[in-house]
This record gives structure tokens, C-alpha cells and sequence, in this order.
């Protein structure tokens, strides 16, 4: 089992047998020194006060509004808590993780052979890098205004078809170099094209582009697993607060036979 | 058998990339969109397309209805002065997609009131066709399953938040070796609350934000989608002067803003409700925007003892201009 996972599990079963005695002990300790009100109702003020924020509480920690009504469900909202923002933690490193993983990857095989230095790309290109074998050049003939590439099987080489295709009348005859349509179609190939510090070829390491793929499906897993967690911890956080007001709002403020929690105001319209 | 596999694949491509065009196409069109056009780079965008036909036949005005279990779709506090449960089915056609909602309104006596609510949007099938024939279909649907509470804060507050699981997904029937299915899911939710004045009108207020939530990853990590999340701020109030002049008859309008979060793309929604004797309603809107299920709206409702129909079109949007305008029908049952 994964180290992460072993970790969320220990947490949880420590919460879980440490956290009831403890908060029963305090419990015990705050009902000892209280003393009834007039009313009769047993409930110092204080403790009034503290439930009312009990929404509130639980709306920033599950389980500590809950904590404040001393009810003991507080434990499996604090668990599930953990659990999420643990696994929250887990998948989002190993997203990174993999990120790292495929960045590198990239950097020692694919783009290896090109330049000393290999700047980091945005994620369109190295999502790029898992559907062309190879990135083709830039610019064929050093020099002068830029040819792109001709190789169609090459990303760059696609990118100028591309080009041609949406701004010349026949992509294979070319119209004067100076024409608006000739232009056109070179700004497009210029933001588009993969220039000559990210030049990147797989040719004969298909074996690693491979694992290239498979490692950017680990890091997407990942990113999704730890987008997962967190919409439980959402439902968590809203469980317990809405939990929490619905407490209030049967048992009241100051618990059983209390009076009621309302919010109370009015605006300045005539 | 080899020539017929890599027919089959072409088939099957070419049927999944119009399968996810029509998925594309209709997220895209249920998006107001800006008055110069444009495209949005938000996700989950069948969460903006209306619920329910008491609501689009009043402008999609929501943000201080009260109408049952179409506010689990627009403002959660519009079910807090609920006292009779409520059981719903609202079904919607669009030329893109066939909506059913099945939803439930449980008041709970002290403790406030609880909805839950399960949404259907189905895209249609596309067939998988090889030489012979039909091999299989695909499935493309949204999904929202959906889990409200709201309880009033004294006498002129309300209060509701709805948690709500979305899904967008694209099965396949039939040899689906090639065709790269998906299920992403996301979380999100809406708050809102509801003021309501003491006056002669009855004047309310309303305040919601809607879709807040996380990002819809449907492949890439990198290439989530934020949700539409949007924030509706509206007014409404009732017409004593027609109570007076008809007995029986009561007229209601409501007006809202809505808008992004960066406050950039304002859109105006405007609604008015006649009932009489609180058995016929006559409803007309009008929803600003560019989008699907925008622009002019009429409304009809019947109201039978526990049993009540509403029904509603819209003259605008995507589907009216394909010839097909957009209809809302809602059952309902009150015990």
C-alpha cells in the first residue's frame, strides 16, 4: 500500500481512539461547575454563545461545531476531514510527481539532442510531444525569412499544411512572398511553430515516448483523485455546518427546551 | 478482416468526434454569450441551462422565487417557507438535448426544509456504423445529482445551500475498442439567501451565487475547466392594485441581474406571473443573452387540488433560430 495511504489510515485511527475520551473528559469537567439560571434552563451563558457559532465552526472544521454542541459525531466528521485533505495532499504530489516525471523525460530523451538548454514548455506542448513523433524544424534555411518546414509528419510540418490550407487558394501553389495571403499564412505558422530550443524527436526511442504518454495518464489519474478529495471535503464542510444548524434550530441555543436561533433585522425601505 | 477493423475505426472516429461536436455544440450554445460573440472557456456549461417551467416561463427571474423544487435549481432559500412536500418531474427539449429532473421537496419541521434533485441531459445517440450496418452507439449525457437545505432565519430571512455532483460522460454500446469514452465529474454549489420586506407588495430581495465549485477535468489536468459560476442579485414584488381591481387574481413580477464573477457580462432577466384564483397561471420573461433558452418566454400553469402542470417556451436562443424553440414542462404533486 502506498506510503500516502498508510499515513491518511494511521491519522484517522489515531483521531478515532484518542480524540472521545478526551473530549468526554472535558465535558464531565464543564458541567461540573455549572450552576442553573433563573429560568432554570442549566445553561450558562457562555455556552449559549459558543453554540451559536457552531455553524460557523464547522463551516471552517467538520466536527467542531458538532464539538461545541457536544455531540460525539464530531469524530466521523474530523476523520472524513482528514481523510480528504490527506488524500487531497497524496494525489496532488504525485500529480506533481508525474509532472516531474514527464517533464524529464522529455528534457533527457526527447529534446536531448537539440540545444543545452531546454527551457520548460506550456502543457499544450508537451501535450504535443505525445502525438508527433517529432517536432520537425523550424526554419529550414538559416538565414533570411523563415521557410518552415515541409516534412507533413512533423508537427511543424503539419502546422505550415495547416497554414496553407486556411489562407492560400491552393495550398501546394504558392502566391507571391509579399502577399497579404502569404503573410498571413506565415503569422500563422510563426505563433504556432515549435522553435529551435523545444525541438524534440522520439525517433528511435518510441519504447520511451511510450512511457512518456503513460506517465502524463499518471499525473491526469492523479490530478482527478486529488480533485476527488476535495469535492468530499466541500460535502464535509457543508454536512457538518448544515448539521450543526439544524441542531440549533431543534434543540435552540441553550440545548433542549431552549428558545429558538434566528437571525433578526431589517433594511431602510420606505 | 483487417480492411473491415480499420473501417470499422474510421466509422467509430469519425462517429466520436461528431458525438463530442454535439457535446461541444451544445455547452457552447447554453452560454449567454456577449452581444459581440464569443467563446466560453468554461466548463460544465449545462449547469446554465434553465430547470423547470415555472422559472423560464417568468425570465429565469429565480433570485427571489419561491418556486418549489425548481429553486434546488436557482435560489436554495426559495424552498424555506415550504410546507407541503413535493414531488416533481420537469422535462425540457432543446434541438440539442432532452432534459428530465426528478426532484423532491421534504420540509422538516423545525429543523428546515430538505431537496434533493437528479438531472438528465441527453444528447441524443450517434450510431457506430461499419460496412454493415449499425454497430453500436454513443451515449453522451450530463449528469447532476444534486442536495439542498434551507431554513428561514426569523421572519424575513431565508437561507439555502445546495451541494451539487456533476457529471459530464460519453458511453459507448456495441465494439468500442478505439473510441476513448469519458466520465468526469466535478463538485460545486449554490447559495443564496431571500429577504423579504413586510410592505403592502410584499417586496423581496434576493442574492445568489451559483455553480461555485471546482474544476471539470475531463482529460488533461492542465486543461480543467472552472465552472460557470455566476452571481444573480434580483428584486421582485407583488402588484396589490390588481388584487383590488380582480379578486382572485394576483400579478407578481421579479427582475435580476446576472453576471460572472468578474462582474464584466451582465445579463437582465425580467418576469411577471397573473394567477387567478390560484388555479390558472399566466406567465411571460425575458432573459437577455445570446444563448440557448434566451430571450422572450411565455408561461401557462394549472394548478388541480395536489396536482399541478406548468408549461413554457422560449422564442429565442440556438433552438428557436433551428426551428425548433425550446419547451419546458413541469409536473408536480403537493401532499
Amino acid at each position: 500500500m502506498p506510503r500516502g495511504v498508510w499515513r491518511s489510515v494511521m491519522l484517522v485511527a489515531c483521531l478515532a481512539a484518542c480524540a472521545h475520551p478526551a473530549w468526554a473528559q472535558q465535558r464531565t469537567l464543564a458541567t461540573a461547575g455549572v450552576a442553573p439560571t433563573e429560568s432554570g434552563r442549566g445553561a450558562p451563558l457562555g455556552e449559549a454563545e459558543r453554540r451559536r457559532w457552531a455553524p460557523v465552526a464547522s463551516l471552517i472544521l467538520p466536527g467542531a461545531g458538532q464539538a461545541l454542541l457536544h455531540q460525539d459525531r464530531f469524530i466521523a466528521y474530523l476523520a472524513l476531514e482528514a481523510w480528504s485533505v490527506l488524500e487531497f495532499a497524496n494525489q496532488r504530489t504525485e500529480a506533481r510527481r508525474q509532472r516531474n516525471r514527464y517533464r524529464t523525460l522529455a528534457r533527457d530523451v526527447a529534446r536531448s539532442l537539440y540545444g543545452p538548454t531546454h527551457p520548460v514548455g506550456t502543457w499544450e506542448y508537451y501535450e504535443n510531444m505525445e502525438k508527433y513523433l517529432e517536432s520537425g524544424v523550424f526554419d529550414r534555411l538559416q538565414g533570411g525569412e523563415v521557410d518552415p518546414d515541409l516534412d507533413e509528419s512533423t508537427y511543424n510540418g503539419l502546422t505550415w499544411l495547416r497554414a496553407r490550407t486556411t489562407y492560400w487558394v491552393d495550398p501546394n501553389v504558392a502566391p507571391p512572398i509579399g502577399s497579404a495571403e502569404y503573410r498571413r499564412a506565415i503569422n500563422f505558422y510563426l505563433d504556432r511553430a515549435v522553435r529551435p530550443e523545444y525541438r524534440w524527436s522520439w525517433r528511435n526511442a518510441q519504447l520511451e515516448q511510450d512511457l512518456y504518454i503513460r506517465t502524463i495518464r499518471r499525473s491526469n489519474m492523479a490530478g482527478r483523485e486529488a480533485r476527488a478529495a476535495l469535492g468530499v471535503a466541500l460535502a464535509n464542510h457543508l454536512l457538518s455546518a448544515v448539521d450543526a444548524v439544524i441542531t440549533l434550530r431543534v434543540e435552540g441555543l441553550e440545548g433542549g427546551n431552549g428558545r429558538g436561533f434566528a437571525v433578526r433585522g431589517s433594511l431602510p425601505i420606505p | 478482416m483487417r480492411r473491415r477493423r480499420s473501417k470499422v475505426r474510421g466509422a467509430l472516429s469519425a462517429a466520436r468526434q461528431a458525438a463530442v461536436g454535439a457535446v461541444l455544440a451544445v455547452t457552447a450554445a447554453a452560454l449567454p454569450l456577449r452581444a459581440q460573440g464569443g467563446l466560453s472557456t468554461e466548463g460544465a456549461l449545462f449547469l446554465l441551462v434553465p430547470v423547470g417551467a415555472r422559472t423560464v416561463g417568468s425570465g429565469q427571474a429565480t433570485a427571489t422565487a419561491e418556486s418549489g423544487s425548481e429553486s434546488l435549481w436557482g435560489n436554495p432559500a426559495g424552498i424555506a417557507r415550504a410546507t407541503r412536500r413535493e414531488v416533481a418531474l420537469h422535462y425540457s427539449r432543446t434541438v440539442v438535448a432532452n432534459g428530465t429532473v426528478l426532484a423532491l421537496v421534504y420540509p422538516a419541521g423545525k429543523a428546515g426544509v430538505l431537496g434533493f434533485g437528479a438531472q438528465l441531459y441527453d444528447y441524443g445517440a450517434q450510431e457506430l456504423t461499419d460496412v454493415d450496418g449499425t454497430v453500436g452507439e454513443l451515449l453522451p449525457r450530463s449528469v447532476v445529482l444534486a442536495a439542498t437545505y434551507a431554513a428561514t432565519l426569523g421572519t424575513s430571512v431565508r437561507a439555502g445551500v445546495t451541494y451539487k455532483r456533476a457529471q459530464s460522460r460519453l458511453d459507448c454500446t456495441g465494439p468500442c475498442g478505439s473510441v476513448a469514452t469519458f466520465n468526469a465529474s466535478t463538485s460545486g454549489l449554490d447559495a443564496g439567501v431571500q429577504y423579504q420586506t413586510t410592505r403592502a407588495d410584499s417586496l423581496s430581495m434576493g442574492l445568489m451565487l451559483r455553480h461555485l465549485g471546482l474544476k471539470l477535468q475531463v482529460n488533461d489536468d492542465a486543461q480543467s475547466d472552472p465552472l460557470p459560476t455566476r452571481v444573480q442579485i434580483g428584486v421582485g414584488a407583488r402588484v396589490p392594485a390588481v388584487a383590488k381591481a380582480l379578486p382572485g387574481a394576483e400579478l407578481h413580477w421579479s427582475a435580476e441581474l446576472v453576471n460572472r464573477t468578474s462582474l464584466d457580462d451582465p445579463a437582465v432577466r425580467l418576469g411577471a406571473e397573473l394567477g387567478l384564483q390560484k388555479q390558472l397561471y399566466l406567465r411571460a420573461g425575458y432573459a437577455s443573452g445570446t444563448g440557448e433558452a434566451t430571450g422572450p418566454a411565455i408561461g401557462l400553469g394549472f394548478v388541480r387540488g395536489a396536482l399541478s402542470i406548468d408549461f413554457a417556451r422560449v422564442f429565442g436562443g440556438f433552438s428557436s433560430d433551428a426551428g425548433q424553440p425550446p419547451t419546458f414542462l413541469t409536473l408536480r404533486v403537493h401532499w
